[in-house]
């Protein structure tokens, strides 16, 4: 059973690497003990304190305004990022849809992508077989699925990679906006798909700008604000909370 | 950050894949094993590298072994007449040492780039920065395997090989295994500091004289010039492949200094890992 827990994770960019002071040059000279000590590091607190946990079904809403830390919320639970206190506590397989075409050999055709997709997830040649048919089928590709993919049109690669990505199993998927792909038509059946692919066994956390997304997808919705959480609350609550943190009418405890 | 702050950070840390709590070193012992169950796809996408860098040529990989070659040529032709030498004499022994040559300075100098130019791949998916470092030295130890039947051809040709040229095998190894902790440690440091990544370029061109590839160590005299290769780490590395393949009997010193070297590379290598698996994201 899947399950993530986000134990009062914090995360830190460190701002002081293009100081002069901690260059390459003055590093060797202090480790020579020929210059005084450094100036001291510099850090952005881009994650302070976020606390949530996840089950099975939860399907939650990362919301807040740009630079409020979705991003980097999304890339610590994907474990890009560590906390450098608190903890992420996961169990369940975990995918990224962050950058679906990752690792696609362009110079592949569709169908070793397709493979080599499978041998990133770990799973065997048997296993990627069996969901062979669904995926190609689900491509449209035809005849174009046995051509190198440097010769897609970006449309053709976006249907590729989607296609491989929700044939690979997961429990907590993680996905960064949403995956776009190719024309009306093309999006209805991606429509379809993720739907199918989403079932009430997993868990997604989404981050995003739009509304709808979050009220056609989610079930819970974390705000975000100058890499704090403001509230864990369900859609409709916490996409209210969002308008007050943007209007500036709602209480946040850090700016008093 | 706070003092509080750092020693939380000191006793708590974040987990991936499992639950309960580990030391900060948890990240650097998912990345090893996950290596370590990965072996055969790694290599497998080092391998898909090569191939793909050479897309739709003829000769291929051999490229990179002409490319040394042709210098090789030149430079024995041109060493026969400047010092007397007889070009069959040398030619096996230069062409040896410079191909292999070729495999480390090109697996190091790629180190030194490697992670700052995985940035992308590194914040879309959590990456396994180890194995990016194993895959790029895979890749160009994939390059000098594909040289070995012209090395043998050559040196077959003008001076004859003996059995211990099998020896060039576990010497290839070892080497490998020098190299991999030596790229790592690289790598780790020129993502911190951009200098070390130009430091290293000139470090090695520095040493690709300074090393017994176009001379032999003899030629220096019993007097303090010996010290030049004593203290060189890289000779024992071209060593344990060329002297085999020379007909040389194995010089025990140099399987003990290069099973030595190795052994204080992973040491250092592991240190550095464990400790800075966390920071290099935000380095790159």
């Amino acid at each position: 059973m899947p399950f993530l827990k986000v134990d009062n994770a914090c995360v830190s960019f460190p701002l002081h690497l293009d100081d002069h002071g901690r260059s390459f040059r003055v590093s060797l000279l202090k480790m020579l003990g020929l210059h005084r000590k450094s100036p001291a590091r510099n850090y952005k607190r881009a994650l302070i304190d976020i606390k949530f946990t996840a089950r099975k079904g939860d399907r939650i809403g990362l919301i807040g305004r740009n630079g409020s830390g979705k991003t980097t919320l999304l890339r610590a639970l994907n474990g890009i990022y560590e906390p450098e206190s608190g903890r992420i506590i996961r169990s369940g397989q975990q995918v990224s849809l962050i950058n679906i075409t990752l690792g696609m050999d362009m110079n592949a055709s569709g169908i070793n992508n397709i493979f080599l997709r499978g041998l990133r997830m770990q799973m065997s040649r048997e296993q990627m077989m069996l969901k062979l048919g669904d995926i190609v089928d689900f491509t449209e590709l035809g005849e174009a699925i046995n051509q190198p993919v440097r010769t897609y049109s970006s449309g053709m690669v976006a249907r590729l990679a989607l296609g491989i990505a929700t044939a690979i199993p997961a429990e907590i998927v993680l996905m960064d906006e949403w995956i776009s792909a190719g024309d009306s038509r093309f999006i209805e059946r991606a429509q379809t798909r993720i739907e199918a692919y989403l079932t009430d066994e997993k868990i997604l956390v989404l981050a995003t700008h739009a509304d709808s997304l979050i009220r056609e997808w989610c079930n819970k919705v974390v705000v975000l604000e100058d890499g704090h959480m403001v509230s864990f609350t369900g859609v409709d609550e916490g996409l209210a909370i969002k308008e007050q943190v943007y209007a500036g009418t709602y209480p946040l405890p850090w700016k008093q | 950050m706070s003092n509080k702050l750092k020693q939380q950070a000191k006793f708590v840390s974040n987990d991936v894949g499992f639950t309960g709590t580990r030391g900060r070193w948890s990240s650097a012992v998912t990345d090893i094993l996950e290596l370590l169950t990965n072996l055969k796809y790694h290599t497998f996408l080092a391998n898909q590298e090569v191939v793909n860098r050479y897309y739709r040529s003829v000769l291929g990989p051999l490229w990179m072994t002409i490319g040394t070659l042709t210098f090789v040529i030149g430079y024995a032709t041109l060493a026969g007449f400047l010092f007397k030498l007889s070009i069959a004499e040398v030619i096996g022994y230069i062409a040896t040492g410079a191909v292999f040559w070729t495999f480390i300075s090109s697996a190091l100098t790629e180190a030194a780039f490697l992670y700052p130019s995985s940035a992308s791949e590194a914040t879309s998916d959590r990456t396994n920065f180890l194995a990016l470092s194993y895959k790029v030295l895979m890749r160009n130890l994939i390059a000098f395997l594909h040289a070995i039947p012209i090395i043998l051809l050559v040196v077959g040709y003008f001076q004859g090989l003996t059995w211990w040229a099998l020896l060039a095998i576990p010497g290839t190894i070892l080497a490998t295994l020098i190299l991999l902790p030596l790229s790592l440690i690289i790598s780790i440091l020129a993502a911190r500091f951009r200098d070390i990544g130009q430091l290293t370029i000139t470090v090695t061109q520095f040493m690709f004289y300074m090393t017994p590839i176009l001379w032999k160590p003899e030629t220096l005299g019993n007097g303090m010039g010996q010290y030049i290769v004593i203290f060189n780490p890289f000779y024992y590395l071209i060593a344990l492949v060329r002297d085999p393949l020379m007909g040389n009997k194995p010089d025990f010193m140099i399987w003990a200094v290069s099973a030595g070297i190795a052994t204080f590379g992973f040491l250092i290598a592991t240190l550095l890992y464990t400790r800075f698996r966390t920071r290099i994201i935000f380095w790159i």
